[in-house]
Parts: C-alpha cells; sequence; structure tokens
C-alpha cells in the first residue's frame, strides 16, 4: 500500500497549508477532508461504490435468469450474447457474477457488523472494567484465536451439510459462524486502547471536573475510539468476504444453487474448465481481488486520514 | 487547625506495589509518598518543590482522590475527602480542580474547547444552559481567551493558549483550590511568564494554589508557603521568607544554591550534590538523604530523623536540628 499512498513532498506542504485554514473544523469534516485528497483511497471507494450499485441493480437489468437453464448454450464463451459466456448449464456468468457479489458482500458486511458489535462491546468492557472480567473475556479471546480458524470452519460448514441446512438459510449461519471467529481482533485493539485513554490526563480530567460516569464514557472516552473502529471493521470485511470464499470455495459455506464469489470458483477444480474455459472461473476471481484489494487500500486511506499523526509517523 | 485552613494533609502515605515473578506476587512497593503532612491556607498558596521523583505528583493526585492513600487523612473545607462517598465527592468537586502539565493532553481532542470549559458548569448544575455560553466566555477572557476561540479544537491552539484552557476550565467552577501540577514546565520561557501572571492574578482573586513545581524562582514568585520534597517526605517547610531566606536542611541549601543569579559577579557559597537521588523502591536507611548529604554522619545512616519546630510554622527533617 505504501507505494499508492507515497506523497510527494509539495503535496505534503499544500496538505498542511489546507490543514492551517482549518478553523473550527471537526476532527471528523478534517478527516473527509484528508480522505478526499488521498486519490488511490477515493478511486477504491468509486470502485466499490460502482461493485454495490452493480451488483444491487445488474441482475434486473440484464436479460437473464438466475435460475434458468440452457442446455444449447452450455460453456459459450464470452460474446455478444452471453457477455461473460455461460456455465455448463446454460446460465449467463455475468448474471450469476452479479447475483454472487450480492451474496458475498451481504456475507461480508453483515458477518463484519455482527462481529464488530460483538468485537466492540466486549473490549470495551474488558478495557473499562478491568478484573475478573477482564481476564475471562481476554481468555476467551486468546482461545479463539489459538484454535486455526479454516479447519474449524471447515468442520463447522461439514456439520451443516450434515444436518441438511437447506441453502437459503445456510449464508445466514455461515455469516454468523464468520462474527463469531471475527470479533477477536477487534476486541483486543479496543480493549487496549480503552486501557490507554484511560490513564490519559483528559479522562483524569473528568474525573477531577466531577462529569457523571456517562459523559465520562459517551462523550470522552469512546468516541476516541470510533476512528480505530472504523478502520478495523473497513479492512474486516475484506478479511470475511476472503473466508466466505474459501469456505464456499470447498463447498462448505453458501452452496449451490445459490451463487457466491467463492462457490462460482469451484469450477477452477476441474482441469478442463480450468485450462480451456478460464471465463467460468476468472470474472468470479478477479472480482474477489480487486473488491479484496479495494477495501484495504480504502482501510489504509481511512486509517491515514483519521489518525494523520500514525501517517506522519510511517511518512518520515 | 485553625479557622483559615483549606486543605490540611496529615502523615499522608501512598505506595504503588511492585508485582513480579510468574504469579504476579507483590514483591515491593515505591514508597512515592510517606508520610507527608501540610496545611494550605485559605487566600495563601503552597509551593510543593523537589526533584522528578519525589513524589510531589502523587501527592497532588491523592490529594484529589485521584489514588488511594495507603494511610493518612487528606481533610478539604473540613471534609475527610477519602471518606466521602462517591455522590458526596462529586459534589465536592468544584471547589477542588486541577491544571495538568501537558496542556494538550489533558483536552479531549474531539470537543471544542468551549464546551470543554462548560460541561462540568452543566454537569453540576451550576450554570443553566441558555447563560453558559456567556458564563463559559467570561472565564476564557479572565484567561486571555477571545471569542474565537470558542468553537476551536484543542490542537488548533499553540501551547500557552492551551494551558489558559485548562485553566479556564478549572477556573470555570469557582474552585477554592487549584492544584496546579508542573503547569509551565512544558511551555517556552516567553509563555511561562504569562501563564505565572494570569496565576498572580487568579490568587489576587481569591483561589489558593497548591503549586507543585521544580522551578524555584517560580515558587518563590507565587507561593508564600514552600514545602521542599525529598524522596517521598517533606524534609523541610516553612514560609516562603523562611525557607528561601534561610534554608536550615542541607538538601533545601543546595537546591537553592544551584538557583542561577544573573549577575556574573556574583560570589556565592555552591553546595554540589553529588550522585543521582536513590530509588524510592528501596529509599536508605537511616534520613533519606544521608548518601548524598555533604553534612551527614553516622546517626544519618541508621536514625530516622523526626521534624523539628525551628521557628513558628519553619519545619525541617534532619538530625542537626536537634
Amino acid at each position: 500500500m505504501s507505494v499508492l499512498s507515497l506523497r510527494l513532498p509539495w503535496r505534503r506542504r499544500q496538505a498542511e497549508l489546507a490543514s492551517l485554514a482549518s478553523a473550527g473544523r471537526t476532527p471528523w469534516q478534517q478527516a473527509l477532508a484528508r480522505l478526499w485528497r488521498n486519490r488511490p483511497a477515493m478511486l477504491a471507494l468509486l470502485f466499490l461504490a460502482l461493485m454495490v450499485v452493480a451488483c444491487v441493480a445488474g441482475p434486473w437489468l440484464l436479460p437473464w435468469d438466475l435460475e434458468t437453464t440452457d442446455a444449447l448454450a452450455a460453456n459459450h464463451a464470452p460474446g455478444a450474447t452471453h457477455w461473460l459466456g455461460t456455465d455448463f448449464l446454460g446460465r449467463d456468468i455475468l448474471t450469476r457474477l452479479l447475483h454472487a457479489g450480492r451474496i458475498s458482500l451481504a456475507v461480508g458486511l453483515v458477518s463484519v457488523v455482527l462481529s464488530v458489535v460483538l468485537g466492540y462491546v466486549l473490549g470495551a468492557l474488558a478495557g473499562y472494567a478491568g478484573g475478573w472480567l477482564d481476564g475471562a473475556i481476554m481468555r476467551l479471546a486468546d482461545l479463539l484465536m489459538t484454535i486455526p480458524s479454516l479447519p474449524l470452519l471447515i468442520i463447522l460448514g461439514a456439520l451443516l451439510s450434515e444436518l441438511q441446512v437447506a441453502p437459503e438459510q445456510r449464508i445466514y449461519l455461515v455469516m454468523l459462524m464468520l462474527s463469531l471467529l471475527g470479533w477477536t481482533n477487534l476486541a483486543r485493539i479496543i480493549r487496549g486502547q480503552v486501557q490507554s485513554l484511560r490513564s490519559r490526563d483528559f479522562m483524569l480530567a473528568t474525573e477531577v471536573l466531577g462529569l457523571p460516569l456517562w459523559r465520562r464514557l459517551l462523550v470522552h472516552l469512546l468516541p476516541n475510539t470510533i476512528p480505530t473502529l472504523i478502520v478495523v471493521a473497513t479492512t474486516g470485511v475484506a478479511g470475511a468476504i476472503l473466508n466466505e470464499s474459501y469456505l464456499s470455495y470447498l463447498g462448505l459455506g453458501v452452496v449451490p444453487p445459490t451463487p457466491s464469489w467463492g462457490n462460482m470458483m469451484d469450477t477452477a477444480n476441474s482441469f478442463v474448465d480450468f485450462q480451456r474455459r478460464p471465463w467460468l472461473w476468472m470474472p468470479p476471481g478477479l472480482a474477489i481481488f480487486a473488491t479484496v484489494i479495494a477495501i484495504n487500500v480504502l482501510g489504509d486511506g481511512l486509517r491515514d486520514a483519521l489518525d494523520p499523526r500514525l501517517q506522519a509517523r510511517g511518512a518520515r | 487547625m485553625s479557622d483559615d485552613t483549606l486543605l490540611a494533609v496529615n502523615g499522608l502515605v501512598k505506595h504503588f506495589p511492585l508485582h513480579g515473578g510468574v504469579l504476579g506476587r507483590q514483591t515491593g512497593a515505591v514508597r512515592a509518598v510517606d508520610d507527608v503532612s501540610f496545611v494550605v491556607r485559605r487566600g495563601r498558596s503552597l509551593g510543593l518543590v523537589g526533584e522528578s521523583g519525589s513524589g510531589k505528583t502523587t501527592v497532588g493526585r491523592t490529594v484529589l482522590g485521584l489514588h488511594q492513600k495507603d494511610a493518612g487523612e487528606v481533610r478539604f473545607a473540613g471534609h475527610d475527602l477519602h471518606a466521602l462517598d462517591k455522590a458526596a465527592l462529586r459534589r465536592l468537586r468544584p471547589q477542588l480542580q486541577l491544571v495538568f502539565q501537558d496542556p494538550l493532553g489533558s483536552l479531549n481532542p474531539r470537543l471544542r474547547v468551549g464546551d470543554a470549559i462548560g460541561e462540568a458548569l452543566l454537569a453540576h448544575g451550576l450554570c443553566p444552559r441558555e447563560a453558559l455560553r456567556e458564563r463559559v466566555l467570561a472565564v476564557m477572557a479572565s484567561c486571555g481567551l477571545g471569542e474565537e476561540h470558542y468553537s476551536r479544537y484543542p490542537h488548533e491552539f499553540s501551547g500557552g493558549q492551551r494551558q489558559r484552557v485548562g485553566i479556564a476550565r478549572a477556573l470555570a467552577l469557582q474552585p477554592a483550590l487549584i492544584v496546579a501540577d508542573e503547569p509551565v514546565s512544558a511551555l517556552d520561557v516567553s509563555i511561562q511568564a504569562q501563564i505565572i501572571n494570569l496565576f498572580a492574578d487568579l490568587k489576587q482573586q481569591g483561589v489558593s494554589f497548591l503549586f507543585i513545581s521544580h522551578d524555584l524562582a517560580v515558587v518563590e514568585h507565587l507561593c508564600e508557603d514552600v514545602a521542599v520534597m525529598y524522596l517521598g517526605q517533606i524534609v523541610e517547610q516553612g514560609s516562603r521568607e523562611q525557607v528561601f531566606g534561610q534554608p536550615r536542611h542541607p538538601y533545601t541549601r543546595a537546591l537553592l544554591s544551584a538557583i542561577p543569579v544573573a549577575d556574573p559577579d556574583a560570589r556565592r557559597e555552591r553546595v554540589v550534590l553529588q550522585g543521582e537521588p536513590p530509588s524510592p523502591a528501596n529509599p536508605p536507611a537511616g534520613c533519606r538523604f544521608h548518601t548524598r548529604c555533604p553534612q551527614a554522619t553516622a546517626q544519618c545512616a541508621s536514625v530516622v530523623p523526626v521534624v523539628h519546630r525551628v521557628a513558628a510554622g519553619h519545619q525541617v527533617r534532619c538530625h542537626l536540628m536537634a
């Protein structure tokens, strides 16, 4: 990422001048202004926005249906009728790709929202309360972190298959699985932040000023953890999309006929498809690749925008 | 105890436990504050001086109830501060305020300074919301801040202005006592003078200070009473005239002889201390200062000196006074 976010000296000077003229702007407004000036991050955001719009609107606009098969049009290469070709049942790849995008992005977003809520609440609680509660929460996190997550996910996925969960319900369980494993990272980071913020002078000041507890927490402590939360959550979406695609590729996450980027790549398992029909697995592969990169670039941009001191340390 | 006593600290002890080993058992303690007693009287200010690590800041924070004490008593305006329940302590808070050494670190980066100064007034119901802005602007004006600063954020200020914000925040509650913990040592010298003058103005208005500093000249300028700390104990205290005019403790003499004098021809006796102050986790037996004292005797290494009254209000913890 460092190459992409490299700032030329004259640009940094310009940024400093701009920040001098920023009297009275809230830290959020300044962060947005910094993000706006970060070209790679804005390109990534634009790409992600286009991807979301395409996935949401695309399947309605395309003439093809998700499930209708057409034996005569099976395994067609990309062309004028089917822009990205068709699969072995004659279904339009582009239509399936955009549908799969809905599923993959939704699984990524929802599982991250769940794990962020879990991780934030548990992390903040552990950091603020300390004592046995802190010990209990952090040992649980340690335990989850020491279990290799991929084998565990595979076992859980196999369990779902064994229990014959319907494919439509299965994606919700996949979201839940990913979030139950994914909260530990954020919990650790937030706990550390809360602990260090607690001992900062401005938190001591709130005690000396005699502010009520709710105000000390909601106005002084927690808002200072939100930038970290945003950055970790953003990069978490990329991780969740990748996890979903591993699982689905192995047939243990989202299963056909529901398409996801991961299970569409399943076709690369067949040597003939891998060698002769790249249109079957390249589009979902590229979609995962580009989306994950874009999310990470955006996450980097958010980090730079929300915590300028961090950037200054990295840049000099 | 006379009527004009605002803060009385009696035999205050604060140790920080040291943990070691795999099981985290207590292996010792940093004896940050060991048997400290002093009085701050209404309308007067006490300067607490000493080198780094002497326990000055711990005294200040324990007095404010930010640390739990291990022994002794802190009485503020007649209340035993550490015996009060949370609600009662909170009600007393406006009376007893703190100004920090690091002005930037003491301000929430996400709060406009006007809100930072006003929030405690609202929280204690000391000012209706409609009148808040006027009240805050008045306090800001008395600290040399203008209306244009009200909606700015801490990072948009210079160091001196930030310290003015910190002082205004404490002052807004109309405290009787302000604990000022090295309030000027993080500032440029030219700014220091402005802030010291601001403190002098506030003293005129009847605010008392517990002024914690290692800068003897500042303390001499601002404080009527002075206490000198060494390794967690007060070695000498008295009025400004007594401590600066007739210092009795060898440590005080050494400190005072180190103040630079703006006269190249002045010839003075310099008392140069050897070595570093010992660790408060393992203070020397007997008199804590005997390892560096130019006048130490065999007695000093074994017997803990008691506090001697050498004049009215002038106390020295030294065997030489016996």
